[in-house]
């Protein structure tokens, strides 16, 4: 397969002066959309299991590790193909989602009923622990996995050329929001689930298995996380610390979309993207105080977030 | 009578107790407090720079130890952070009585712990923080030893590949922070005719950089140098590659991007042409010293490709030998005083510490990134060992 690169597709000396070039412009806009994207995938994840569990989980981020870690092992063995990379995808949500499955039902559920100080330190034991884990299984090193073959390099945009993989995340970002709105307002399932977040005890009064309920949310929003780290890996390293920073971008993500909102996070990610590209052109090292300061005037106008729910609301 | 008799006896037994305790310490082992990051990001560099120490201390132990008495290893986690950094050095002062260190590994936990140093009274010896400010001005006292090339130094000598490499024009890139900073401003003022066309920074521990890369292709330079390490530095390859960043532009990168473990994480995606420094790679042939090293290192971690990390932390405990040798003694007033201009064979020739600044003149690798047939994991050619 012949790649093709973008060979002087820019050259504008106002490098500064973005507005004025409209295939820089062009550029950056898909740039904010595919960063964005890749953060919804992770976030989509935690604010589900917030939405119906109720609880704040500080491991997302280790999920997302493991995924990326668990991809890179199956990579391994399939070599690097396009079926390797997706059998990768799905087998680091597989892996994950069994892992998440034994946490809830073994240790987790025991928390539901107690104080949400206990949950947090629960989740946050879990970090320390996943972190050791996966120390000792690939060790300290750093590793790389590449884009699948038929998404390296870039196309032609017509105004541009511009990389496929990252044309990719543009894409799959909505279609899993769409799949899990769908799911979650169009099934059976999704009633069920929607249900358990507004009344779980009316609903297990009613003859449901809330437990396999809340397993069920769990393992799929640690299965969106590990298959978010594995979707992340062709744009970054894979290696122990990872989690760290991914983590912080997801909960603003779904603090300022609204806590539980499926929604919120998705507009909370392009805020997000847009915010991290953008600002780091014109903000400098600001960007990052930026998006606390985007968060906390969000709050202040809105302290349930821009698609939550306030109590009284929820009532 | 009987009560002073037995106040008597108490102080005999105590100061007996005291005398045997101190006597034990004299003759147990001497403990180096090793202070590294061995979790997270960051934990590749401190078990690679502990590997370094710990071949070197059996060396000296096997040898007969320092003084008759071996070596003792006490390692801690910095974690990169400051913090973390001064509390277990302080930690390791205080409930083990440790007097000499090695470590940390970055610049900026190395300047906090180098204070901790200067007050305690204990030696300090950093195998591989690079910033000038470690060894500058007031931040310069007796007790740190600075081993690795410093950015000022870094900067004339990356000037020197520059030239070779025919750049005309540069922008500069990485993490907002003093290694970037510094290393910059020596290379500015030494660049000459080299024209510079922009510097676009990402604050620290950015992970995307399609922004920035986006900039760099559309400024008018011709070469690229840039700050971003280890994971963050293979996360900006893998961004820039589709963008056929490494195809329109010249690219030197700073941070010790040389080391073998970089290349090995990239593989076939480490684009080739792509010129970097390293303070060790596996594969140099040019002196036999170095040969005997690599063996010894090879042995020693179970694999012929070895990282780069490693010769700064033996370098470091073959200075703390024989500066204790020289002295006489532990003490660290002493064995500080030793290091003012001593000169060590390391497995890169002889290197000596600078009396008048506590920095030494270790020579680092130059090269260019290229995979060579049958291999996915590029080497860097054209290697240059600078000194």
């Amino acid at each position: 397969m012949q790649v093709v690169y973008p060979r002087n597709a820019l050259n504008d000396r106002k490098v500064r002066r973005m507005f004025t070039n409209p295939t820089v412009l062009f550029i950056q806009v898909m740039n904010s959309v595919s960063l964005a994207m890749n953060l919804f995938i992770i976030a989509a994840g935690l604010t589900l299991i917030f939405g119906v569990l109720r609880i704040v989980n500080f491991a997302h981020g280790a999920f997302y590790m493991v995924g990326a870690y668990v991809a890179l092992s199956i990579l391994r063995v399939t070599g690097d193909t396009d079926l390797g990379f997706l059998l990768g995808v799905l087998g680091s949500g597989v892996v994950m989602g069994a892992i998440a499955f034994v946490v809830e039902r073994g240790l987790l559920s025991r928390l539901y009923d107690k104080e949400h100080m206990l949950q947090l330190l629960f989740t946050f034991a879990l970090v320390l622990v996943i972190k050791d884990i996966v120390k000792m299984i690939w060790g300290t090193g750093q590793y790389s996995i590449g884009a699948p073959p038929f998404l390296r390099g870039a196309v032609n945009l017509g105004i541009t050329y511009y990389p496929k993989y990252m044309l990719f995340l543009c894409a799959l970002g909505p279609i899993i929001a769409i799949a899990i709105w769908f799911f979650m307002e169009r099934t059976r399932w999704g009633r069920i689930l929607r249900a358990a977040r507004e009344d779980r005890v009316m609903l297990n009064a009613l003859g449901t298995d809330v437990k396999m309920v809340y397993s069920g949310v769990f393992v799929t929003g640690a299965a969106l996380a590990a298959m978010g780290g594995a979707l992340a890996a062709p744009r970054s390293a894979v290696d122990p610390g990872m989690d760290a920073l991914v983590i912080i971008d997801a909960f603003i993500i779904v603090i300022i979309g609204g806590l539980g909102s499926l929604l919120g996070s998705f507009v909370g990610a392009l805020i997000l993207g847009f915010l991290t590209v953008m600002g780091s052109i014109y903000l400098g090292e600001w960007v990052i105080v930026a998006s606390y300061v985007m968060m906390v005037v969000i709050l202040l106008v809105r302290p349930w977030g821009l698609f939550g729910k306030a109590d009284e609301e929820r009532h | 009578m009987i009560y002073s008799k037995a106040i008597q006896a108490g102080a005999l037994a105590l100061g007996v107790a005291v005398l045997g305790t101190t006597a034990v310490a004299e003759d147990g082992p001497i403990k180096i407090g090793v202070i590294l990051p061995m979790s997270g990001g960051g934990a590749y560099v401190g078990e690679g720079i502990n590997a370094g120490v710990e071949m070197a201390v059996k060396e000296v132990n096997d040898a007969g130890g320092v003084l008759g008495r071996p070596f003792q290893i006490l390692l801690r986690d910095e974690q990169l952070r400051p913090d973390v950094s001064t509390a277990a050095m302080r930690e390791l002062i205080t409930l083990e009585g440790v007097q000499h260190f090695i470590g940390p590994a970055t610049s900026a936990t190395s300047l906090a712990n180098s204070q901790i140093a200067r007050e305690e009274k204990v030696v300090n010896i950093s195998p591989s923080a690079k910033t000038e400010a470690l060894t500058a001005g007031d931040n310069l006292h007796d007790f740190i030893f600075q081993l690795a090339p410093t950015t000022d130094v870094d900067g004339a000598r990356t000037v020197e590949v520059l030239k070779g490499m025919d750049a005309k024009s540069v922008c500069f890139t990485g993490f907002d922070y003093a290694y970037s900073h510094d290393w910059f401003k020596a290379i500015r003022a030494n660049m000459g005719d080299i024209r510079e066309a922009g510097e676009f920074l990402v604050p620290m521990n950015a992970t995307d950089f399609s922004a920035t890369i986006t900039q760099l292709l559309s400024s008018d330079c011709d070469t690229i140098i840039g700050t971003q390490y280890g994971g963050s530095f293979i996360a900006f390859v893998k961004q820039a590659t589709p963008f056929g960043l490494f195809q329109t532009k010249k690219v030197l990168w700073g941070s010790n991007t040389g080391d073998h473990a970089v290349a090995a994480a990239l593989g076939a995606e480490l684009p080739d042409g792509l010129w970097a420094s390293a303070a060790d790679v596996w594969y140099f042939d040019g002196l036999e010293s170095h040969a005997a090293y690599q063996k010894a290192l090879a042995a020693h971690q179970g694999r012929k490709e070895t990282d780069m990390w490693p010769i700064t932390g033996y370098n470091a405990v073959k200075f703390l030998a024989a500066a204790i040798e020289a002295a006489g003694t532990t003490d660290p007033v002493a064995v500080a005083a030793a290091l003012d201009g001593l000169t060590v064979q390391t497995p890169l020739g002889e290197i000596t510490i600078d009396p008048k600044t506590n920095r030494a003149n270790s020579p680092e690798f130059y090269g260019r990134f290229e995979h060579e047939d049958g291999s996915d994991i590029a080497r860097m050619t054209d290697l240059r060992l600078v000194r």
